[in-house]
């Protein structure tokens, strides 16, 4: 009897646990061309965060590597940032161009609007990287992190009073990072206001089609509402 | 035997001498190799990104022309301006990278662009060069920037 009863529960347990697998699977991310006119402008769909003009001192997340449909010519790209004012930031993500041409890209500005960029080798789609931004970790530098380990330090023109991560495309005929059933997710997302704590942004959206889904103190996930999967 | 004597301090004197010509010989070709310059991006704003060159100090493995192409493939849709071989530092990565490079200048795509800057105040500027750092051994991409 207690054996039968045994069993009855294990299968049920067996069943409800593959229920929760199924629910917790993440399809498998498509490009997915949203089907839009190539308008040539810029749009960005993410959080960001503003300690009320306190520095910043740093910035990460856990951001999916998605792989997007692009528009010939053009680029889709995620990242996290440190900011000042509208011409100075500080940036590490992904970006990918058309033809699936991939990279780790950071950027920086030596001084407002005039920024520098260098590609690294990219991280593997379909996995998760943490991103790091750091400000002053090193006096006087911008620390960019993949995974926790320095690969780049370029000499800070500013100091950050913002931290952003979003979702990025610079034509409303890409396809913004992110489907209604495979998002793209930046978790885990933290900024450095003293010291390290939930990013607890303020999510921002171009136009309502970009979709952004604060989820917790620390993930907002984001997608282009064009696409499903 | 004084002339044996005689010959063999000769032949050593002559030795000592071929041995200084061959040394300034060797000297004076390595310090006459030029620093690479690239037409496009100069040396300071090459140092913005804590990137030097410097003559390259051995021969490659893989033809220009090859290096050439995989840089082009790298960033479809741009051109080649100039590729050159060079000791290649990029004193900002971490570690830092110290390489024997092919250092290949493109003239970027119509269209090319980076990440746009921050959100609400974009710039989108059109990069004026992309410089592709491929390993002169292999042909393997280490770096590219743009500015």
């Amino acid at each position: 009897m207690i054996l039968r009863y045994l069993a009855k529960l294990l299968g049920s347990s067996l069943v409800l646990s593959s229920f929760i697998a199924l629910g917790a699977a993440t399809p498998a991310s498509a490009k997915c061309e949203p089907f839009r006119t190539n308008d040539g402008r810029t749009y960005f769909d993410g959080w960001s965060r503003y300690p009320n003009g306190a520095t910043v001192g740093g910035v990460y997340a856990n951001i999916l590597n998605y792989s997007p449909w692009v528009y010939p010519n053009n680029l889709a790209t995620a990242w996290t940032m440190l900011s000042y004012g509208g011409g100075n930031w500080a940036q590490v993500g992904w970006i990918e161009y058309s033809g699936g041409v991939r990279y780790t890209v950071i950027q920086w500005t030596i001084g407002p609007n005039n920024s520098r960029t260098k590609y690294l080798s990219p991280q593997s789609v379909g996995s998760t990287t943490t991103y790091t931004v750091l400000y002053n970790n090193t006096p006087g530098d911008f620390t960019f992190q993949l995974n926790g380990a320095t690969v780049d330090k370029e000499t800070a023109s500013f100091g950050p009073t913002t931290g952003d991560n979003f979702g990025e495309i610079q034509t409303l005929a890409d396809q913004m990072p992110g489907a209604s059933q495979a998002q793209e997710v930046f978790s885990n997302a933290h900024i450095y206001v003293g010291g390290w704590q939930p990013f607890s942004g303020t999510s921002q959206n171009d136009l309502p089609i970009f979709k952004v889904n604060v989820l917790s103190s620390t993930q907002t996930n984001i997608w282009d509402s064009a696409c499903t999967t | 035997m004084h002339d044996l004597m005689r010959h063999r301090v000769i032949g050593f004197v002559v030795l000592i001498c071929l041995s200084f010509v061959v040394l300034a010989t060797v000297s004076a070709s390595s310090s006459s190799v030029p620093e690479p310059i690239l037409s496009a991006v100069s040396a300071a704003d090459l140092a913005s990104f804590g990137i030097d060159l410097q003559a390259p100090s051995a021969s490659s493995q893989v033809a220009p022309d090859s290096a050439a192409a995989t840089a082009v493939k790298s960033f479809p849709g741009s051109s080649v301006s100039q590729v050159v071989l060079a000791s290649f530092s990029d004193n900002s990565r971490v570690p830092a990278i110290h390489r024997l490079a092919w250092v290949v200048t493109l003239v970027p795509g119509a269209g090319f662009r980076g990440p746009a800057g921050t959100a609400g105040a974009a710039t989108n500027s059109a990069p004026s060069y992309i410089v592709v750092f491929l390993d002169a051994s292999t042909g393997a991409f280490i770096e590219a920037i743009s500015g």
